[in-house]
């Protein structure tokens, strides 16, 4: 009778203990540390970091994220902005400036005088002198913002997948792992090594059509497409195999956790039924530490890349608006070349929006899919 | 606005001025015409001056160094002189003298765009090397 006593009381035993000594937050945050954040916040840029800090994200703790509110994320963006504008609204009063001193000195030329083609060609050039150093400056610094965010994925993606794992969600970690790496090596090479090439290529084309006669119109929207294309397939390819490999591991993954479970719970006697409750509880916190890192991570990727979104943004208005003015003065050469600078920060900012979705979407769908 | 009217005046004065010299003086003819011309481009490029100084106060309120635009003034400067003289020389029925007189604005006018060409020439290296 004693025995049968014991063993029924055991297992309230081991609850209450387990109960008074388990601390939800603790666990959580011992899990984080476990995982290895260190590792990947220290490859967190520092002006990134900063601006965390402002949003009142100090650190991987489920408060601050929980504490993040729309309006911090609306002022955040908001003091970007203003910040970012500045520098292309200069540009629009000096090309304005530039195009009204042209169309000025045209008035004292009649239609056919070839010094009117010249005093063209100047003010162009005086224009693009003004747009054209910042411009190169963007696009050196929204490379630089890839390469940051790629490295900041390499560093995220072991630590990640590791929470995956333990979770129980073998399959979808190495799939993950794998494609993941691969990715963000690819995309910063891809980034670097071809379209931002291209860009160039078609930027310094446009450039040679305002100052010459030459028709570069074809060969620069065939380098522009091509441009586009690489970043459409890249797009359509990622999210292809992401999605379709996301859907098979996880199912696999769902049924050996749902299959260890029921083994837990029916092959040991007497105390099964609690050990895998006690597995669900484990699972459920390394859930909610997966669900963090990832937030985290969204949050981080998200942060990086809006500095160079937001100025890009800015410019590609900004520069639309001058080639608008542009129109109106009767200055075709600046009119043309400030449309096409438009079109490469429109590119650009296609990469770089294109990069940042991609980080975000693989993040969210392993969100989603290992456990939700 | 009253600019205008002077301007008119001195035109219509000097036109009717030189009509006369053609009959009677025609060796002060041209110098009559020139005067004029002179006595012109002084007026306007003195009125001129306000639509300068609204481009450097337009400048330096966006905060543009001037440099670039120093040179856009420049070969407007170039442009303006260029024109008087070579219409002038027009007037003087010296086409080919008028001719030459553009062809050297348009020389002038790229000598003084150079450093920006060679600025640009630059920015477009450094895209291109990026």
């Amino acid at each position: 009778m004693k025995k049968r006593y014991i063993l029924l009381i055991l297992p309230f035993i081991i609850l209450f203990f387990c109960g008074s000594e388990f601390d939800y937050e603790d666990t959580i945050e011992k899990q984080i540390e476990s995982a290895g954040e260190s590792g990947f916040s220290e490859n967190i840029p520092e002006e990134t970091k900063e601006t965390l800090d402002k949003i009142g994200i100090s650190g991987i703790d489920f408060e601050s994220l929980s504490a993040l509110s729309f309006e911090d994320i609306l002022i955040l963006v908001w003091e970007s902005f203003v910040d970012q504008i500045k520098e292309p609204f200069s540009a629009i009063v000096a090309i304005t400036a530039a195009g009204i001193i042209c169309a000025v000195t045209e008035c004292f030329y009649d239609e056919f005088s070839q010094s009117k083609t010249v005093i063209n060609v100047v003010s162009s050039i005086s224009a693009a002198s003004c747009i054209l150093m910042p411009m190169k400056n963007l696009i050196t610094y929204s490379c630089d913002v890839i390469n940051e965010c790629s490295d900041f994925m390499i560093s995220f993606i072991p630590v990640y997948s590791s929470a995956v794992t333990a979770m129980g969600y073998i399959s979808s970690a190495t799939g993950f792992r794998t494609l993941m790496l691969g990715v963000s090596t690819v995309i910063s090479r891809l980034a670097n090594e071809i379209i931002v090439p291209l860009i160039c290529i078609y930027f310094a084309l446009c450039i040679a059509g305002t100052v010459s006669d030459l028709d570069v119109g074809s060969i620069s929207k065939t380098v522009k497409s091509f441009a586009v294309w690489v970043l459409t397939l890249s797009m359509t390819v990622f999210s292809g195999i992401m999605g379709l490999g996301t859907l098979i591991t996880s199912s696999a993954d769902s049924t050996v956790s749902k299959t260890t479970k029921f083994l837990i719970g029916s092959s040991i006697p007497v105390v099964g039924g609690t050990i895998s409750d006690a597995f669900a509880t484990v699972r459920s916190c390394l859930g909610v530490t997966k669900n963090i890192l990832g937030v985290y991570a969204i949050i981080v990727i998200a942060v990086i890349f809006l500095p160079p979104i937001i100025s890009l943004i800015c410019w590609r208005i900004c520069l639309s608006i001058s080639s608008g003015i542009g129109s109106v003065l009767g200055n075709k050469n600046l009119s043309g070349l400030l449309s096409s600078a438009s079109c490469v920060m429109g590119i650009m900012l296609g990469l770089v929006a294109v990069t940042a979705v991609m980080f975000i979407f693989s993040v969210t769908i392993m969100l989603m899919m290992a456990g939700g | 606005m009253n600019e205008i009217f002077t301007v008119a005046g001195i035109s219509v004065v000097s036109a009717g001025l030189v009509i006369l010299l053609k009959q009677y003086k025609p060796e002060y003819a041209f110098g009559a015409a020139l005067a004029a011309g002179i006595v012109l481009f002084f007026y306007i490029v003195h009125l001129l001056t306000d639509i300068f100084d609204f481009f450097d106060e337009m400048i330096s309120s966006a905060g543009i160094k001037n440099a670039e635009f120093e040179i856009l003034i420049r070969c407007m400067g170039i442009g303006v002189v260029a024109k008087i003289a070579s219409d002038t020389c027009k007037d003087c029925g010296q086409g080919s003298i008028a001719s030459n007189v553009d062809f050297a604005a348009k020389i002038f006018m790229l000598i003084s765009a150079m450093p920006l060409f060679v600025k640009i020439l630059g920015i477009i290296d450094s895209i291109i090397n990026l």
